[in-house]
């Protein structure tokens, strides 16, 4: 455990610091993983804007770490515009450290539908084949995940992000449910 | 993961945390901060949006923007030692029409007496 997760987790003891923590963190979250997914799709604030019905103010607005208005409804809206699902789940406290750990931009980049390896793994070429084994062996040096993601950004093909894959010998050994759940150590395709 | 530090007094206080008590923040207040200032200290500049803003009139101060009951508005530089690698708290203030408090005026000479003494800052603490 680092020393930061440590001293998170100690800090959680109080229950209204770990209330306020998770609840301030979730807003930073929200704000946060809408303009990565956004610029991922290559869409403007007044093009995501346009397809949920407001402004680009409108987007401005919850793209700002201290918005704190959320409804579901909305989220739903911008899930849709996005082309990805809405997951609302309840959480315990002990989880938070790993997830304040583990954000960063390509734990939060999310495929869309179109291009979801679980639903259509015929999509992956084989250059992005190749990558995967290639990005398994530098992963299982122990590079860090988050050199490879910026390794990758500019990449033009249909990369498959494998920073945190087991190590596999070969395609067969790789669990396509996986591919796409960036947030707990799957993959990413960055489109 | 970025480094963060806090400017300190010549007796080596921590000048956040007496920022923090004489202030009285409350728990809610600490929590607020300690969530912007560890997402700073995790992703640097770039990566959350609207977390930071710069400081009108004081280049290379930044303010993180927190909105509690009061404005709070923690600033700091990038480095100064080694920029890219760390972050200094150099004071705390509170922003109240449009008026911070101290001035962030005293940022920028905080900076600057922590170039000519670099042991005039601490490792960050959190404030809970």
């Amino acid at each position: 455990m680092s020393d930061f997760t440590k001293s998170l987790t100690k800090s959680l003891r109080d229950e209204e610091y770990a209330e306020t923590y998770a609840e301030v963190f979730q807003d930073t979250y929200l704000a946060t993983q809408i303009k990565v997914i956004r610029e991922q799709r290559g869409k403007s604030q007044a093009e995501l804007g346009q397809l949920i019905g407001t402004t680009q103010g409108g987007i401005s607005r919850v793209e700002d770490a201290s918005y704190s208005g959320w409804t579901v409804k909305t989220l739903k809206k911008i899930a849709k515009a996005l082309n990805v699902r809405l997951r609302i789940s309840l959480e315990e406290y002990g989880s938070l450290p790993g997830d304040v750990i583990g954000m960063n931009r390509g734990s939060l980049m999310r495929a869309a539908h179109q291009n979801d390896l679980v639903i259509f793994p015929e999509k992956i070429s084989a250059s992005a084949a190749n990558r995967i084994l290639l990005m398994d062996i530098v992963d299982s040096a122990s590079h860090d995940r988050a050199d490879l993601v910026r390794e990758n950004r500019n990449d033009e093909e249909n990369v498959v992000n494998a920073s945190r894959f087991s190590p596999a010998s070969d395609l067969n050994q790789v669990d396509l449910s996986d591919m796409n759940r960036a947030a707990s150590g799957g993959m990413t395709i960055w489109q | 993961m970025y480094a963060l530090y806090d400017f300190c007094n010549e007796g080596a206080d921590n000048l956040m945390l007496k920022w923090a008590r004489k202030e009285s923040l409350s728990t809610r207040d600490r929590a607020t901060l300690d969530v912007k200032m560890d997402s700073l200290a995790i992703n640097g500049l770039d990566l959350i949006p609207k977390l930071v803003s710069p400081v009108e009139k004081q280049p290379g101060i930044f303010k993180l923007r927190i909105q509690t009951k009061r404005a709070l508005r923690p600033m700091f530089c990038r480095g100064p030692f080694t920029v890219g690698e760390e972050f200094t708290f150099l004071l705390g203030t509170i922003e109240e029409n449009f008026k911070l408090d101290p001035p962030a005026s005293q940022a920028t000479t905080n900076k600057n007496v922590l170039l000519a003494d670099r042991k005039r800052r601490v490792p960050h603490e959190r404030f809970h």
